[in-house]
């Protein structure tokens, strides 16, 4: 066995070996393993402190930032209150400041009463439930010893979490398969629960102990679950279900979300009541003292145990299987299926699982689903987003990685639009024929530029404002049908055809750009050829070479070996190549040039740090409600480079935790014009990843702070273009604990994150500031900090959050209590 | 959410077709991508205040 140690951060914790109902499929009563008589019912104090302990030494060695701790059984809530209490008490204060724990208790529910929910709601604990379906399949076999049904129990515990305060806790069910439950009724009445995760498990079983089949079909598992997987696509995926999610991961190339299938390294260790470390406990499931490992909490650490080799067994990949498994097409899906599966007395484990007729089947199945090339049939595949991702962008920071994963989903969301402008475009016979003419030509250089220089192509489109004029295309061109049949549709036709020419800018630049050969048709705007992310040339007037009033005036944009020509009427001008790259000024008229003309270069405010550059050029930068400042002289441009340097100097300096995200996604910043009566302005868009809109303020500590509150919507406005956090349709109106408005949950939660990074910069002014000034900040941090915790309160209090949505403002709210210690 | 888990996003991701492939994309293709930015899950145009009163 060769290899390291892969660091265990998923730990099951058993608080109670004893259970309240008497279900016939469990692994820990029914199977091989007996070892639960000799335990101790309940976790002793000194195994918590020895876990908590151990599990502190375990994450602080390996640096690991986050760890799961799982609170198991037997039926875990048979510890009572005031024990799990206990337990979960010495894990945060073990744990707490070490690294991210996510808390989690797994439970039949039968117990689960409001007191057992506060208590989770106050330590942070999420809660899955055991449920196998409707009333008939749930009794066939979670019963109490006595006969007596659970589920009208177990409805009720669910519906504590589903409502009300404690639907933030609400972690899913785990539904144990069986065959002779009809899978759809199953799974609709799991759906009916709301859930924000099923997980589905077959029956445990090894060669020994075969599962069993209704229809002696050998793979009537994987039609039961296929009729779900159908159901389950058809209906938009409502709920996360981990055994559909994990194959559809790793048919893409991802890792797994879960032991029971793929190749990822098990990072899983069970401590039991004693205080003895065991294997994964389904192990259970093969033979007496399968999961044992001879070490515990109070002589051991946990690095001694994660160099087990059972565990290591479970470390190696394809490695670690047997020959058949090795050689088979879906072994990066399956992964051999869970360990104890491949059970056989004499072979050990060295087998195809149990299950292999049924998780092939299965694979295919799904795999079939998928597009067999990208872009055919609805497309299945997602951007990513990693977990821990997600939690520190959701703590309201995040750093380089995470943003750059956003920045890339934006760009591909940009490049999507592109084309269903294109698409739309042609499809709507409201687009004059000359226009479409022009929209061909300029799509055909991008396809040819796409092909050849497609990292060209993707600085282009990391423009903020490129997404902006395709969402104007797009809704003139959804409400082309609706143009009533008169003048103003001759207005609106001709507005529609200026808007899609643009596209042959946005083409030009990236020809400049990748150096590349080229000639388009562009349109002049507002008297100015626009090439976006470089400049734009300013035309002056020439009465004899523009069109009759109301007709678009265009230019053509020819990109040669050394410089970019641009033609308007009789007029022409030659730009060299390597200024106009580096924003310098360049431009000169061609002799006997009828027009005056000015190249205006976008500005690049910083030499050093993160390159944002000034956007006063862009025609479709002016959206937001606030007026865009003209093209600034290079005077006004001057302060606001030395303003923009300084500023981020003090976010270096006093607001460190947030300079990471901002040096990798601020990209531009867009002049507003100033305020007549003096206030700071600033805006930031969805529609405009990477670009802060502000009127320069009086003093570079102002800047910081605007920015970094703007940079706030910006991140989360990238996050909701990924995530579902809430339900768009939900009308529901809460008050603004910072105003008199009445806010949908959509702009309450922008306003709680945005005030996330407020409450830290007062916090930051207050420690850098004395007297009066100190005073102060002190008095804007507690203010926030209140309007901040009572909004996150509200949203979690709603029921507008998806379950995602949960998880996000959890983290939010997590980030606040941090920030009070 | 365990430590390695990825989020499950509602974005659909194209970058792996072509520029030139987009116009024969199905319908429903393109719809995904639209349906998030011009659907209500996305209309909050422009954000911003006059932020006098926080910073």
């Amino acid at each position: 066995m060769s290899g390291s140690p892969v660091p265990l951060s998923q730990i099951v914790l058993k608080v109670h070996s004893r259970c309240d109902l008497a279900c016939d499929h469990c692994y820990v009563y029914e199977a091989a393993d007996q070892s639960w008589r000799g335990r101790p019912k309940v976790i002793s104090d000194e195994v918590i402190s020895h876990a908590a302990r151990r599990i502190a030494d375990h994450v602080s060695s390996h640096a690991l930032p986050a760890v799961q701790v799982v609170l198991h059984g037997g039926e875990p809530l048979l510890a009572g209150p005031a024990r799990l209490r206990r337990v979960v008490t010495e894990l945060r204060k073990a744990l707490g400041g070490l690294c991210d724990l996510d808390l989690r208790i797994h439970t039949n529910g039968v117990l689960l009463s409001a007191e057992y929910c506060k208590l989770f709601a106050e330590h942070e604990v999420k809660v899955g439930i055991s449920i196998d379906g409707d009333r008939a399949a749930n009794d066939r076999h979670r019963r109490y010893a006595d006969g007596r049904s659970s589920y009208d129990k177990v409805i009720r515990a669910i519906g504590l979490l589903r409502t009300g305060p404690f639907r933030h806790l609400y972690a899913g069910l785990l539904c144990t398969i069986d065959t002779a439950n009809d899978p759809l009724a199953v799974y609709e009445s799991l759906i009916d629960l709301r859930p924000p995760r099923i997980d589905f498990l077959l029956p445990h079983a090894t060669w020994d102990h075969p599962p069993r089949r209704q229809r002696a079909r050998d793979s009537e598992y994987a039609d039961w679950l296929i009729a779900i997987f159908d159901r389950w696509l058809a209906g938009g995926c409502p709920a996360r279900i981990r055994t559909f999610d994990s194959i559809l991961s790793t048919l893409r190339g991802g890792a797994s979300h879960t032991e029971a299938l793929g190749l990822d390294p098990v990072s899983l260790l069970v401590i039991e009541t004693d205080g003895s470390y065991e294997q994964v406990d389904s192990l259970k499931a093969a033979f007496d003292g399968a999961p044992e490992t001879g070490s515990d909490v109070f002589s051991d650490p946990i690095d001694l145990v994660a160099a087990h080799p059972g565990i290591l067994a479970r470390q190696q990949g394809a490695a670690g299987l047997c020959q058949t498994c090795q050689e088979c097409p879906v072994v990066s899906s399956c992964g051999g299926g869970l360990y104890p599966h491949r059970y056989r007395t004499g072979a050990g484990f060295a087998n195809p699982s149990v299950y292999c007729p049924d998780l092939l089947k299965l694979i295919s199945h799904i795999s079939s689903r998928l597009p067999a090339e990208p872009g055919e049939g609805p497309s299945t595949q997602v951007h990513a987003l990693s977990g821990g991702h997600f939690r520190a962008l959701a703590a309201g920071l995040g750093d380089a990685a995470a943003i750059m994963q956003l920045a890339e989903a934006e760009r591909g969301l940009s490049r999507a639009l592109l084309g269903a402008v294109y698409q739309a475009a042609m499809a709507v016979s409201q687009v004059p024929a000359a226009a479409r003419a022009t929209l061909q030509s300029a799509w055909s250089l991008l396809t040819t530029l796409d092909r050849e220089q497609p990292a060209a192509l993707g600085t282009v489109l990391g423009h903020p404002y490129i997404r902006v004029w395709a969402m104007r295309c797009l809704e003139q061109l959804r409400s082309a049908d609706a143009w009533p049949d008169d003048e103003n549709q001759v207005r609106d036709s001709r507005q529609l055809a200026a808007d899609l020419a643009h596209l042959g800018a946005v083409a030009a630049a990236v020809a400049a750009r990748a150096r590349a050969g080229a000639a388009v048709t562009v349109p002049v705007i507002n008297s100015a050829v626009h090439l976006p992310t470089l400049g734009r040339l300013v035309l002056g007037d020439d009465e004899g070479a523009t069109p009759a009033d109301g007709e678009l005036e265009i230019a053509t944009v020819s990109v040669i070996s050394n410089a970019v020509i641009i033609e308007a009427g009789d007029s022409c001008w030659a730009l060299a190549l390597g200024p106009l790259l580096d924003g310098e000024p360049c431009g000169a008229p061609v002799p006997g040039n009828t027009r005056s003309g000015e190249w205006q270069p976008v500005r690049v405010l910083n030499m050093s740090g993160p390159r944002v550059v000034l956007e006063d050029t862009d025609p479709f930068r002016d959206f937001h409600q606030w007026r865009v400042a003209p093209r600034l002289s290079d005077t006004e441009f001057g302060q606001w480079q030395s303003t923009f340097r300084a500023a981020w100097q003090e976010i270096q300096r006093q607001h460190r935790s947030y300079a990471p995200a901002l040096g990798a996604g601020l990209t531009t910043l867009m002049p507003l014009a100033a305020a007549q009566d003096g206030r700071n302005l600033s805006a930031a868009s969805r529609q405009a990843f990477g670009a802060v809109a502000v009127a320069l303020p009086a003093d570079a500590v102002t800047l910081a702070g605007l920015l970094i509150h703007e940079f706030q919507h910006v991140k989360l406005g990238a996050v909701l273009d990924l995530c579902d956090l809430y339900d768009p349709a939900d009308d529901s109106l809460f008050p603004a604990p910072w105003g008199e408005e009445k806010l949908q949950v959509g702009g309450l939660l922008q306003g709680a994150y945005a005030n996330l990074a407020v409450t830290d910069v007062w916090r930051a002014r207050q420690r850098a500031t004395t007297d009066s000034a100190a005073e102060e900040a002190g008095r804007r941090f507690v203010r926030w900090d209140a309007h901040t915790r009572e909004a996150i309160d509200a949203l979690l209090g709603s029921e507008s959050l998806t379950p995602l949505g949960i998880s996000f403002v959890q983290e939010m709210r997590r980030s606040v209590r941090l920030s009070g210690l | 959410m365990t430590p390695t888990d990825e989020v499950s996003t509602a974005l659909p991701d194209l970058r792996a077709v072509r520029l030139e492939e987009m116009p024969a994309l199905p319908t429903a293709a393109l719809e995904q991508v639209l349906q998030r930015v011009l659907s209500g899950s996305c209309t909050v145009p422009a954000l911003g205040t006059a932020f006098g009163s926080s910073i």
